[in-house]
């Protein structure tokens, strides 16, 4: 565990540079999924796991028999293409964070950070050193979920999640002028700040049989108390007023198929609407819509067995269309589990994709490469030594 | 080292790494569109769309009588008035041994402070014999002629000496006196009243050369029985000396417009000043730069944030500009947001001796707080022939109140006292606290006291071109009618469409209490003609 700890240490030390499209709507959208399901095109929500923990989809943990604490963190590379210029970036985030306990008949409780939003970049004209953009935080999630399986019926598990909506972000513009006949430059300064606060529950079922597994969830209707503030370099501003929106409302399905004894297709789909008046602006399309399909070799070799024979493979792609504004994203993905102890995996799970703005203004497309970074430590809590045998 | 030790550390490795962190350059339309202004300034030159102008006295110049050099002279079709005051009853300013038993002064003894020009003045004379006749003191000081105070009934009270009188003064050098002899009739009836030691006696000096620059500064003025020839301020001969009014040696030296013109000028003179202040219509100058720059506005809770103004330059021409010496002199530009107003009013009163009016300024408790007051100010209004003897009480303020009609002040324990003389329906304006304004102004009728509690303070923009010098665009001099003032801070603001926001351009006050400007604006109703601005829209603008 200390090694974890290190290394969310070091992570987080890195830098945060990601695309102006984080402007856009709440910020950029980071999906939820879990150390396994990235790997697949983050479409294996509903693949039995012993540890896994998806926050969309609780039901599916109430089957986990262990005790795990996961941790992602995603360094990435962002290539940014508009009409005329393009440019690289680089930068870290830290997609989630989760423990998942389970407690035998009792149910399974979960409980996690998500940074569902995220408005960081930077930005400065290419010719004119006197203004930056720069822009920060976002709204993220804590998310707390109990699941249980139905008794009598050992196949279906049904779970609840509470997701509470909080975090701020804000936009920093910084001009500074100097006029020629003058000694002192003018500075002026510009800011918009979000704060978001808000609740939302979600409930999932899933169903395990044999070689399917099958999960959905919705959520139902929350609140998100959002207060933006301006300011500006002599600029008067009127007190600033929260206004209530509807949180942003999905509702998906996943499924995974053992289609043969090593090898998994796992497939997920969903559609997220929006509030029109939690966004500036409406143009674009909404709901969006998420797809994702992925498959997974599990090379299913026993502590025993050499390192390479006890990893796990996975392909996968995912695509996303709609809002907020339009959005149009493509992704394929290929990851490696990798046992850590006698429970914990390492799980590697690169991200190739691109992202494009259509919304009949200027183009913006920003291609990324993103290696997903998951340490999942797990234990059997509650049980002795000797049971553990 | 096996594949487990391996991928742990590639993952520490990647998680940590930062390949190219400068800032991105890459967007910029997308950005603009999204309601990112990240464009640089743009500008244009706009008229500027006044809604009012009026001249009001310039703050805080100190104009106490009594102080610094006396002045008399002109300056183009501008003069100053020198009013001197003797206090017939005050024995310890006359030269005791030679007054006993011999009453008569003759000469108007007037000693140069510095080489002076010649002057061709006019001089006239009175007495005011009783304590009745004493009260039109503050009026003559004022520099109020006999007329105005005849047509406010006070003639009654007022003597004329029956003498008008033109007297050239020579060239002088320093140290040296000039005698102005007095007519027979003045001489006899100050005799008379030195015999009684009754009232005062006030002789007023106006310059005859209208259109000429010429001044003089005297360091005393002494009445005297006969021409000394001594080159000492303190004569051997009988002499009276200036009388002491409210604290203050009794001389005054009045600046003075020729009657018909303007009066928004914007003025320097040893008794005050005149500053202008100029309002604007904001949705004029709003809907001109979103036509020039071609953009759609932007409000957010009924404020307009389209613009910020990076910079703006305002030009003024003007008709004449007559300053004194041939160093430029510089402008300030005060911005006023007006947050409240309100107005108060009560009876005047119409007769000598009648009781003190009060009159509190209502301003909210809220803003007394704020201020530092204990209590609203209090403004107390007596009759005086010509207008009112008032007295401007603050609890917890320190500091006296100078403006040009100021007569003296006083402070008991926590409190200010500052008095005014008030010519009839003149308005004085000063601040009773950092964000408090007040103007007062009465008739026979009515006295009333207008306040303002101001959102910023009124400090000048920088004219600065480098670090220790002032942009020479900003500045005036003799035959330099063309200003271009920096008033960026304010406009902002004033485009926001928050409050009223007024400018107030004032001359920099001289160190020199007897300095003297005078700017007439070619357009006294609109004084600027055009602004010049860099703005550019607000980041977030459609956030």
């Amino acid at each position: 565990m200390r090694k974890v700890i290190s290394f969310v240490v070091v992570a987080c030390a890195a830098g945060f540079a990601q695309s102006p499209r984080n402007i856009m709507g709440w910020g950029d959208e980071v999906a939820p999924a879990d150390a396994v399901s990235r790997g697949m095109g983050e479409a294996g929500a509903a693949i039995r796991s012993d540890k896994s923990w998806d926050p969309r989809l609780e039901a599916r943990s109430a089957y986990n028999t262990l005790a795990a604490f996961e941790v992602q963190i995603a360094p990435q590379l962002v290539w940014v293409d508009d009409d005329a210029t393009s440019n690289s970036l680089s930068g870290s985030r830290l997609p989630r964070l989760s423990l998942s306990v389970p407690m035998g008949r009792f149910g399974h409780l979960g409980i996690g950070y998500w940074q569902r939003f995220q408005r960081t970049f930077e930005w400065a004209p290419e010719n004119d050193s006197s203004i930056a953009l720069r822009a920060e935080g976002g709204a993220f999630e804590g998310v707390l979920g109990y699941s249980v399986v139905v008794p009598g019926v050992r196949n279906l598990a049904l779970g609840v999640t509470y997701h509470r909506f909080l975090g701020t972000d804000r936009v920093f513009q910084e001009e500074k002028r100097q006029f020629p006949d003058e000694y002192y430059p003018v500075v002026i300064r510009d800011s918009v700040s979000n704060r978001y606060w808000g609740g939302q529950a979600s409930v999932s079922a899933y169903w395990t049989k044999g070689d399917i597994d099958a999960g959905f969830w919705v959520d139902l209707p929350g609140e998100v108390e959002l207060t933006t503030e301006r300011g500006a370099t002599s600029q008067v501003f009127p007190e600033p007023e929260p206004r209530t929106v509807d949180a942003p409302q999905s509702m998906g399905v996943s499924g995974a198929w053992r289609f043969a004894p090593k090898q998994t297709a796992v497939a997920l789909l969903s559609r997220t609407e929006w509030d029109p008046d939690a966004l500036s602006s409406t143009d674009g399309k909404n709901p969006r819509w998420d797809v994702g399909a992925g498959w997974q070799y599990a090379m299913g070799g026993d502590r025993f067995d050499d390192y390479f024979k006890r990893m796990t493979f996975r392909a996968g792609l995912s695509g996303s269309v709609g809002g907020p504004q339009s959005l149009l994203s493509e992704s394929a993905t290929l990851g490696a589990g990798m046992p850590l102890g006698s429970m914990g995996t390492l799980d590697l799970s690169l991200q190739i994709g691109q992202n494009e703005v259509d919304d009949g203004g200027p183009k913006l497309k920003d291609s990324f490469v993103r290696l997903y970074v998951a340490i999942t430590g797990a234990s059997l809590w509650g049980r002795s030594q000797r049971s553990r045998r | 080292m096996n594949l487990r030790s391996s991928a742990l550390i590639a993952s520490t490795l990647l998680a940590g790494c930062v390949f190219t962190d400068d800032a991105n350059q890459t967007g910029g339309d997308f950005l603009q569109e999204h309601g990112a202004a990240v464009r640089s300034a743009d500008s244009g030159v706009f008229d500027l769309p006044v809604v009012s102008v009026e001249a009001v006295p310039l703050e805080g110049v100190p104009s106490m009588h009594g102080t610094g050099p006396i002045l008399l002279g002109s300056m183009g079709s501008d003069s100053t008035r020198l009013v001197v005051g003797f206090d017939l009853q005050d024995t310890t300013r006359r030269n005791a041994i030679l007054l006993r038993g011999k009453d008569s002064l003759k000469y108007l003894r007037l000693l140069a402070y510095e080489a002076t020009q010649g002057l061709t003045v006019r001089a006239r004379f009175f007495h005011l014999g009783t304590a009745r006749d004493i009260n039109a003191l503050p009026a003559l000081f004022a520099g109020l002629d006999s007329t105005d105070l005849a047509k406010d009934g006070a003639d009654a009270v007022l003597i004329p000496a029956k003498a008008d009188s033109e007297y050239v003064l020579p060239a002088l050098a320093t140290g040296e006196s000039t005698y102005l002899g007095m007519p027979g009739a003045v001489v006899e009836r100050l005799a008379s009243a030195l015999k009684d030691k009754t009232g005062w006696f006030v002789a007023i000096l106006d310059t005859r050369t209208s259109g000429s620059d010429a001044k003089a500064r005297f360091a005393g003025v002494t009445l005297v029985d006969r021409d000394t020839a001594s080159t000492s301020a303190v004569d051997t001969a009988a002499t009276l000396s200036l009388g002491v009014y409210e604290d203050y040696s009794g001389w005054r030296s009045i600046g003075l417009r020729p009657k018909g013109a303007s009066s928004r000028v914007v003025g320097l003179w040893p008794s005050g000043g005149s500053r202008l202040r100029i309002g604007f219509d904001p949705e004029y100058l709003r809907s001109q730069m979103r036509t020039t720059f071609g953009v759609n506005r932007d409000t957010v809770g009924g404020f307009d944030h389209t613009f910020n103004i990076l910079q703006a330059r305002a030009k003024a021409q003007f008709a004449s500009v007559k300053a004194e010496g041939t160093d430029p002199h510089g402008f300030v530009i005060a911005s006023t947001v007006i947050i409240d107003s309100g107005l108060d009013k009560q009876n005047a009163p119409k007769q000598p001796n009648e009781k003190n009016y009060e009159l509190p300024v209502n301003i909210s408790p809220k803003t007394i707080i704020e201020c530092g007051l204990d209590t609203v100010p209090s403004i107390f209004f007596s009759w005086a022939p010509g207008g009112f003897l008032v007295e401007v009480k603050l609890d917890k303020v320190t500091s006296s109140l100078p403006t040009q009609y100021s007569l003296a002040t006083g402070s008991y324990s926590t409190q200010t006292v500052t008095k005014f003389f008030l010519p009839l329906n003149a308005r004085l304006e000063f601040r009773v606290a950092a964000f408090v304004r007040v103007r007062i102004w009465a008739d026979r009728n009515w006295a009333y006291a207008k306040w303002w509690t101001i959102g910023r303070l009124p400090v000048s923009d920088a004219q600065y071109r480098d670090e220790d010098s002032t942009r020479r665009e900003a500045m005036f001099w003799n035959g330099q009618l063309t200003t271009e003032q920096e008033v960026r801070t304010p406009l902002t603001q004033l485009l926001n469409h928050w409050r009223t926001v007024e400018w107030e351009i004032a001359p920099r006050t001289s160190a020199d209490p007897s300095d003297r400007f005078i700017a007439v604006p070619e357009d006294t109703t609109t004084v600027f003609e055009t602004v010049r601005l860099k703005a550019r829209t607000l980041a977030g603008g459609s956030n």
